[in-house]
């Protein structure tokens, strides 16, 4: 279950779980939703694969990801999402004196 | 399925026919002498005997759809093998559960009145809440059938399937707890039926093929 709270921490594994929601998608096409290198994106992979929360199948040269979630893993993939975890909480800047 | 899962399903088959079969043997004289029972007696020889006999023959209902079910797959869209692996430790699951079931209506229908009335319809009602949830939860995280047009349209569907069979299982297991003991069948089975429906239109749902 840690390695489930573990892989749904992160937005940009979560992103991923989304855009596998639609279909399953090779590495390649996942990766170019985002910014991060190829090494970053396999390392988000191999959390998610450890979760047990996406299955992947070699076919030819292209590893296909397929969504593998349970209701209570999609549960708390909204939960998660909804409270926006980990994304960085952005300080509000002090107002300047005399300012306005 | 497996040789394995149906040896062991349809003998537990068997052994409750025969029990509910030694039970109503053993209450002959009761029907013999029917037209002389007070009327709740009747009432509650007739519900055991529908109860007892309703039991194994669901089940093996269920277990020969479930075979149908491999059988006629393999030959349009073979399973996946965490989805026949699934379905046969499902079937095994309810199979032990409605074993369980027999026990308590035997020595029910053995005695006159059920053991811990109450407390056991509440009991039964709750495991039956538990394995709904168990089952609907992780039945999601199957694969769909290998060359599936579609796979995340399964996938999307089967995911709805669960969160209406995880809801059906939360409200038995509640209803368990808070509801009145008579409405256990009609909560039991309105939940069943709801699970079943939705079953069955997302699965039509995610048959259609893609524009």
């Amino acid at each position: 279950m840690s390695r489930v709270f573990k892989a749904l921490s992160d937005p940009t594994r979560r992103r991923v779980l989304q855009l596998l929601r639609e279909r399953p998608m090779s590495a390649g096409e996942l990766a170019e939703h985002f910014p991060h290198a190829k090494a970053t994106m396999s390392a988000h992979f191999a959390v998610l694969r450890e979760a047990d929360l996406v299955a992947d199948e070699r076919q030819g040269k292209s590893v296909i990801y397929r969504l593998r979630l349970s209701v209570l893993e999609d549960a708390l993939l909204g939960f998660a999402d909804s409270l926006g975890i980990g994304f960085p909480v952005i300080a509000e800047t002090p107002k300047e004196e005399g300012a306005g | 399925m497996t040789r394995k899962t149906q040896l062991f399903v349809w003998s537990l088959i068997v052994a409750m026919a025969l029990v509910a079969l030694g039970i109503l043997v053993w209450r002959a004289d009761d029907f013999a002498n029917f037209a002389g029972l007070t009327h709740r007696e009747r009432i509650k020889l007739i519900g055991y005997t529908v109860a007892l006999l309703f039991v194994p023959a669901w089940l093996a209902l269920g277990t020969l759809a479930t075979n149908w079910m491999f059988t006629r797959a393999m030959v349009a869209w073979p399973l996946a093998d965490d989805q026949r692996r699934f379905a046969e430790r499902s079937l095994i699951a309810a199979a032990i559960f409605s074993a369980g079931v027999q026990v308590w209506m035997a020595v029910a229908a053995v005695l006159g009145e059920p053991p811990g009335r109450e407390f056991g319809v509440r009991l039964i009602e709750a495991i039956a809440g538990i394995l709904f949830f168990i089952t609907a939860n992780f039945a999601a995280k199957t694969s769909p059938p290998q060359g599936w047009h579609d796979p995340g349209r399964w996938i999307r569907a089967t995911l709805r399937t669960g969160w209406v069979g995880v809801a059906a299982g939360v409200v038995i297991l509640v209803s368990a707890i808070a509801a009145p003991v008579g409405s256990v069948v009609w909560i039991v089975g309105g939940a069943s039926g709801v699970y079943v429906l939705a079953g069955v239109l997302n699965h039509l749902g995610a048959r259609r093929k893609s524009a």
